[in-house]
């Protein structure tokens, strides 16, 4: 698991710690860096494939690197990717530093990812998109939730073939979630594409993937996830509560649970860490009991930066009396746009 | 002097930070706090919170707090006398809250008892900007129509005659407000004897600073 990540003259981080649990729930104003902070899991892969200029923090006083490290809870052990400013690329490359968590074998001469490494390296950033969500996808396709919610009829329709028990449950929870649907079925078109549809509790009718709301296609998404079998080592939710209906949000949090913390929910799965943004007081509302499980971004003239909520100072006597979403909107905690 | 604001609006937080300046004769510097927009009850509740997070967290000197009274009952003379705090008044509810919560926080090095100052705008804040523009808007007028008789105004129409049009954006909305509250701020007199109650306690509460 990522005890943390630290940002060196990343875009609007230009200093700053985000401090990670097996769930985490980031909130703050626009531009505080939630988003860039999700970032950081392809810089880390593919640091050069990013134009310098754009991603160092604007308004340096001096050419500098920019740096992302993980560190792992487990070995304390860092993974970092480093983008050195242009010119020191061309005069002065300096040689990857080895990583101790990487593993060689030196008979075949290739290199192993450390466990903490592969984990990094699956990961998956969603930001769901109902018409992506919607469209057929092919039958012979792989079967894989991309970021924006494509391929999602592949994967449910997958799931089906392969782990029975567990479709039978995510559509026992999608009716729980959604009463007025009771199944999901799947419709094939003679294109050779397949896309999913919902079946209605009260007369089965069928409404195919492209009928259905915004919010409805973002619970299906979400609720998938939750039930996957393999999913990513590491998912972030940017927005979960996108589109959602505010008495359905324990349900989205229960999901991310579910994902986050398997054996409560009676899983025999690996977990997996989940990081989420928002700006709903509501969804916030619903963590009043784990502070340490929200982080807080704060934006000033140094840059963003963030906060675990459980570490600021008289938080006891702070969360007192009223709901957590209000006492964040009030601006008591921070993270809330300096101005209107 | 650093002053927190709560209000329900960053409209309703700048005519206030304006009439708070002119009554206390210097200009402030705002830490500003919001509610949930038409959030009474979350005023009240947060109330606490907020004085702990200001007491311990910060080095604002003075917190005002100005709330509509909407329907609830206008504060009057009577409720200023001890033990005679109306449980439906706003005024009187913040002023017991307040009172509760300072009373909680410990005394701290360097750290002088906060000032402190309460409002209440009948029945909503575009009423005291009506005030020098309309002679029947005023808390008297009000404190009639609670008791049944038919007004020419209500929060509505205040709001129409204030900004245009209901609703309204929230640009126009401050720049309106920054208007009115300049222009009350040269004839406070005149908003005290119109609102005596809501604004009169909010200008002796800020005369006492």
């Amino acid at each position: 698991m990522i005890k943390s990540i630290h940002f060196q003259n990343f875009k609007a981080l230009r200093d700053a710690t985000l401090p990670l649990g097996p769930f985490t729930l980031i909130v703050g104003p626009n531009g505080s860096g939630k988003s860039t902070a999700m970032q950081a899991f392809s810089f880390v892969q593919r640091a050069n494939i990013y134009d310098y200029d754009k991603i160092v923090t604007a308004g340096l006083p001096e050419p500098s690197d920019v740096e992302v490290q993980f560190t792992d809870d487990v070995t304390g052990r860092t993974t970092s990717a480093v983008l050195h400013h242009p010119d020191w690329q061309d005069e002065d490359p300096q040689p990857p530093e080895e990583d101790p968590g990487s593993l060689h074998d030196p008979e075949e001469d290739v290199n192993y990812l450390s466990p903490f490494e592969t984990a990094l390296a699956s990961f998956k950033v969603y930001s769901l998109d109902a018409k992506r969500i919607a469209q057929p996808v092919g039958i012979d396709s792989v079967p894989e939730l991309r970021e924006d919610g494509f391929g999602l009829a592949n994967v449910l329709d997958d799931l089906s073939d392969q782990e029975p028990e567990r479709w039978e449950a995510l559509n026992h929870e999608l009716n729980r979630w959604l009463p007025e649907f009771d199944h999901v079925t799947f419709e094939r078109a003679p294109n050779s594409t397949k896309s999913f549809q919902l079946r209605t509790a009260f007369g089965h009718h069928k409404y195919s993937a492209s009928d259905l709301s915004q919010g409805t296609l973002f619970a299906v998404a979400l609720l998938t996830l939750a039930y996957l079998r393999k999913p990513p080592a590491i998912v972030c939710f940017e927005e979960p509560d996108h589109g959602i209906h505010p008495r359905l949000l324990e349900s989205i949090r229960d999901a991310m649970y579910r994902l986050a913390y398997p054996k409560d929910f009676s899983g025999n799965r690996e977990p997996v860490q989940v990081i989420a943004t928002t700006h709903s007081p509501y969804l916030l509302d619903l963590y009043k009991e784990h502070p340490e499980e929200v982080v807080i971004a704060h934006k000033d003239e140094l840059g963003a930066h963030f906060e675990r909520l459980s570490e600021k100072p008289h938080i006891t006597e702070l969360l007192k009396g009223a709901p957590l979403g209000d006492i964040w909107f009030s601006g008591i905690l921070g993270g809330v746009p300096s101005s209107p | 002097m650093r002053i927190a604001v709560v209000s329900e609006s960053s409209a309703d937080e700048a005519a206030v930070k304006i009439l708070v300046d002119a009554i206390v004769g210097s200009e402030t510097e705002i830490v500003a706090l919001r509610t949930r927009p038409n959030g009474w009850p979350h005023v009240l509740n947060l109330l606490p919170n907020i004085v702990i997070r200001l007491h311990y967290g910060t080095d604002v000197e003075g917190l005002v707090v100005v709330v509509d009274s909407d329907e609830s009952p206008v504060h009057e003379n009577l409720h200023e006398q001890e033990q005679a705090e109306n449980p439906e008044c706003r005024l009187c509810l913040l002023r017991v809250a307040l009172r509760s919560a300072l009373a909680k926080v410990n005394p701290l090095p360097n750290r002088r008892a906060m000032k402190t100052a309460l409002g209440l705008a009948v029945p909503a804040i575009e009423a005291w900007y009506r005030c020098g523009l309309d002679p029947h808007v005023t808390e008297f007028e009000w404190v009639r129509k609670l008791q049944g008789e038919i007004l020419t105004y209500d929060k509505r129409s205040l709001k129409i005659s204030a900004y245009g049009s209901d609703p309204s954006s929230n640009f126009h909305r401050t720049e309106v407000g920054k208007q009115a509250a300049l222009r009350l701020a040269t004839n406070l007199e005149q908003l005290e004897q119109r609102f005596p109650n809501g604004f009169g306690a909010l200008l002796r509460d800020l005369q006492h600073w």
